[in-house]
C-alpha cells in the first residue's frame, strides 16, 4: 500500500493506492479568489492542512498507517514552496515510518491514472494543464521514457484561458468560466498557429483581448475556445498518424472541458482509435495519482538516493526514465 | 468515366490518382474534419489548399524537383504523378553517395527562401536516379537559420550516419549559408526540446 502527496499548485492532494486499487483520494484547495496565486500563502495553506489530509485518507481508505509500504510525492514541475511542502511530509513520514520514498513527475502521474483506468497498453497522450501542453507517447529509445511529439512553444492552453478570463473581469477567472460564456458565441475569425506537432497561443490570446473593445464576450470565448482545442485536437491527430498508435488518452487540468473532449471523441472515432478521459476527479491535480506511479516505482524494485530526492520546479517529462 | 484510385489517406489529405485521357494525375485532396465548426475547417483547408500550391510553384519555378500544380481548388491540387517509390521505402537499398543529391534537393530548397518542414524519407520520391520532393503541405515560406536547420534534424533522425555524411555535404557544397544552418543544428541538438513554457511558474 502506497501513499501519494500532491502539491504542486493550489491543490493540496493525498491518495492511497493498493495494486492499482485506488483506497482514497482526499483534497483540500486553496481558495484562489482569496488573494490570489501568492506561493508563499499557498504553500503555508499546504503546509496547515498537509497533515489533516493524509489523516482523512486514512480514514477513508480504512487503513491504519503502519499498513503503509512506500511513500511517493511531487518532485515537479510546479511552484517551488508548494512542492517543498509535500516533500518534507514525505520525507518525514518516509524517515518515522522507515519506509522507501518516491519522488514522481506530476505530468506523468496525470497521465499514467487516465492510462491505467482506461486499461490502455500505449496509449499516444494530450497532456493540458495550466503551464503545459504536450503531445507525448512511451519511446523505448534510447531508454523508456516518455516523448514529447508536440507542445507549445510559448504558454500553457490552461493559463491562456485564465488570462484571457482575467482580461474580460469573468469571475472566477478560469477555463471552465470560459466555456460557460462561450456556449450561444457565434464564431469569429482568430489567428491559428499549429506547426506540424508543435503550437502557439500567445497571438490568439493577445488578438481575443484586443477584441474585447469591439465584440460581444460570448463571441470571443466561443472563438478563443474553438480555435484552441481545434489545434490541440489537430496536432493529436497528426501525432496518432506518424506514431501508428491506436489508443489516446487526455488528462491534465484542461481535461475537464467537455467541448475539448467531445472534439477529442470526433477525431478518434474518425480513425478508429479508442479513446480515453478519466473522472475530473483525476484530471485536477490529486494524491492518487502520485500513490499509483510510486507504487509502479516500488513494484519496479527501483530506488532513489538522496541527491534522487529533492524538487525540481521544471522537471521536464521527457527527463525522467520510466522503470516500470 | 474516369477511374479513381485513393492511394494515401494522410492526417488531413487524400491522394488520389486519376487517369485523365491517358495521363496520371495526383489529386491532393483536404478532408472535412469532422471535429472542426464549418467556418475554421472551410477555413482551414482553403488557406492551407491555396499555399501549399504557392509554395510548390515556386520550388518548381525555382529549380526544385517537384511536381507542378496543374490545377488549384478549394479542397485540391491536381499535380503531374511522380511514377517511383518512397524513399523511406527504399532508404536501405541505394547507395549512400546518392544521399549528396537529397542535399543539394534541400539547398535548392533552402535557396529559394522556402523551409520544408516535413522533410523525410516520406516525402521524398526516388524515380530512375532522381529524387523528388513532394508534399508542401506544411512548408512556409522563411530563410530563418532555425527552421532551415529543423529540415536537417528530421532528416538526420531518419537516416543513418554515413547517409547523413554523403546528405549534409551535398547540402553544404558551394552554399552559403551552410555554416549558419549547420552551427545552429548543433545548437538545437544540444537544447533539446526544452524551453520556458509557463506564464505563472516563472
Ligand atoms: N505527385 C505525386 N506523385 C506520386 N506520388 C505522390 C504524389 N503526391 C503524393 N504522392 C503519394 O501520396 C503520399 C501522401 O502525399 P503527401 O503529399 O505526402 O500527403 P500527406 O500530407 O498526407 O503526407 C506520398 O507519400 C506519396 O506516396
Ligand atoms: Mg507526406
Amino acid at each position: 500500500m502506497i501513499l501519494g502527496i500532491e502539491s504542486s499548485a493550489h491543490t493540496l492532494g493525498v491518495g492511497i493506492v493498493d495494486n492499482g486499487k485506488i483506497l482514497a483520494n482526499s483534497k483540500r484547495m486553496y481558495d484562489i479568489k482569496e488573494s490570489g496565486m501568492i506561493p508563499a500563502k499557498v504553500a503555508d495553506f499546504h503546509a496547515e492542512n498537509v497533515y489533516d489530509v493524509i489523516e482523512s485518507a486514512l480514514e477513508s481508505a480504512k487503513i491504519n498507517i503502519d499498513e503503509l509500504d512506500g511513500i511517493g510525492y511531487t518532485k515537479g514541475p510546479g511552484i517551488g514552496p508548494c512542492l517543498h511542502v509535500g516533500q518534507l511530509a514525505a520525507s518525514y513520514l518516509s524517515y518515522k515510518l522507515k519506509l522507501p520514498i518516491y519522488p514522481v513527475n506530476h505530468a506523468i502521474a496525470h497521465i499514467e491514472i487516465t492510462k491505467h483506468l482506461a486499461g490502455f497498453k500505449d496509449p499516444l497522450a494530450l497532456y493540458v494543464s495550466g503551464g503545459n501542453s504536450q503531445v507525448l507517447g512511451i519511446s523505448n529509445i534510447p531508454k523508456k521514457h516518455y516523448q514529447v511529439y508536440g507542445e507549445t512553444l510559448d504558454i500553457g492552453v490552461g493559463n491562456m484561458l485564465d488570462n484571457f478570463a482575467r482580461a474580460a473581469k469573468l469571475v472566477p477567472a478560469w477555463g471552465s468560466t470560459v466555456a460557460k460564456v462561450a456556449e450561444g458565441g457565434r464564431y469569429i475569425k482568430m489567428p491559428y498557429s499549429v506547426k506540424g506537432m508543435d503550437f502557439t497561443f500567445t497571438g490568439l490570446l493577445t488578438n481575443a483581448v484586443r477584441l474585447l473593445d469591439s465584440n460581444k464576450v460570448s463571441d470571443i470565448a466561443f472563438s478563443l475556445q474553438e480555435t484552441a482545442f481545434s489545434m490541440l485536437t489537430e496536432a493529436t491527430e497528426r501525432a496518432l498518424m506518424l506514431t501508428g498508435k491506436t489508443e489516446l488518452v487526455l488528462s491534465g487540468g484542461v481535461a475537464q472541458s467537455n467541448r475539448l473532449r467531445s472534439m477529442l471523441m470526433d477525431m478518434t472515432k474518425s480513425h478508429g482509435i479508442k479513446f480515453y478521459d478519466a473522472d475530473n476527479q483525476f484530471n485536477a491535480d490529486n494524491g492518487a495519482m502520485i500513490a499509483l506511479v510510486a507504487e509502479e516505482m516500488y513494484n519496479s524494485g527501483a530506488t532513489f538516493g538522496k541527491d534522487k530526492l529533492g524538487i525540481n520546479q521544471r522537471y521536464r517529462i521527457d527527463k525522467v526514465e520510466v522503470l516500470w | 468515366m474516369v477511374k479513381f484510385l485513393k492511394i494515401s489517406e494522410g492526417s488531413e489529405a487524400n491522394i488520389y490518382l486519376q487517369n485523365i485521357l491517358g495521363t496520371n494525375i495526383i489529386i491532393k485532396y483536404r478532408r472535412k474534419k469532422n471535429y472542426l465548426i464549418k467556418e475554421i475547417d472551410e477555413d482551414l483547408r482553403k488557406h492551407r489548399t491555396k499555399k501549399e500550391a504557392k509554395i510548390m510553384s515556386l520550388a518548381y519555378s525555382s529549380g526544385v524537383d517537384c511536381p507542378i500544380p496543374l490545377i488549384v481548388s478549394d479542397y485540391s491540387i491536381y499535380m503531374n504523378y511522380i511514377k517511383g517509390n518512397n524513399l523511406n521505402k527504399v532508404l536501405d537499398k541505394i547507395k549512400d553517395v546518392k544521399f549528396m543529391q537529397i542535399g543539394k534537393l534541400l539547398y535548392t530548397l533552402h535557396k529559394a527562401g522556402i523551409v520544408h518542414n516535413d522533410f523525410t524519407p516520406a516525402n521524398i520520391i526516388l524515380k530512375g536516379t532522381k529524387f523528388y520532393l513532394i508534399d508542401f503541405g506544411l512548408a512556409e515560406l522563411s530563410s530563418n537559420a532555425e527552421e532551415r536547420a529543423i529540415d536537417l534534424l528530421l532528416m538526420k533522425r531518419s537516416i543513418n550516419k554515413r547517409q547523413y555524411s554523403h546528405f549534409i555535404k551535398g547540402y553544404s557544397e558551394s552554399n552559403p549559408f551552410s555554416k549558419e544552418v549547420n552551427d545552429r543544428l548543433a545548437i538545437i541538438e544540444k537544447r533539446g526540446r526544452y524551453q520556458d513554457r509557463s506564464l505563472s511558474l516563472k
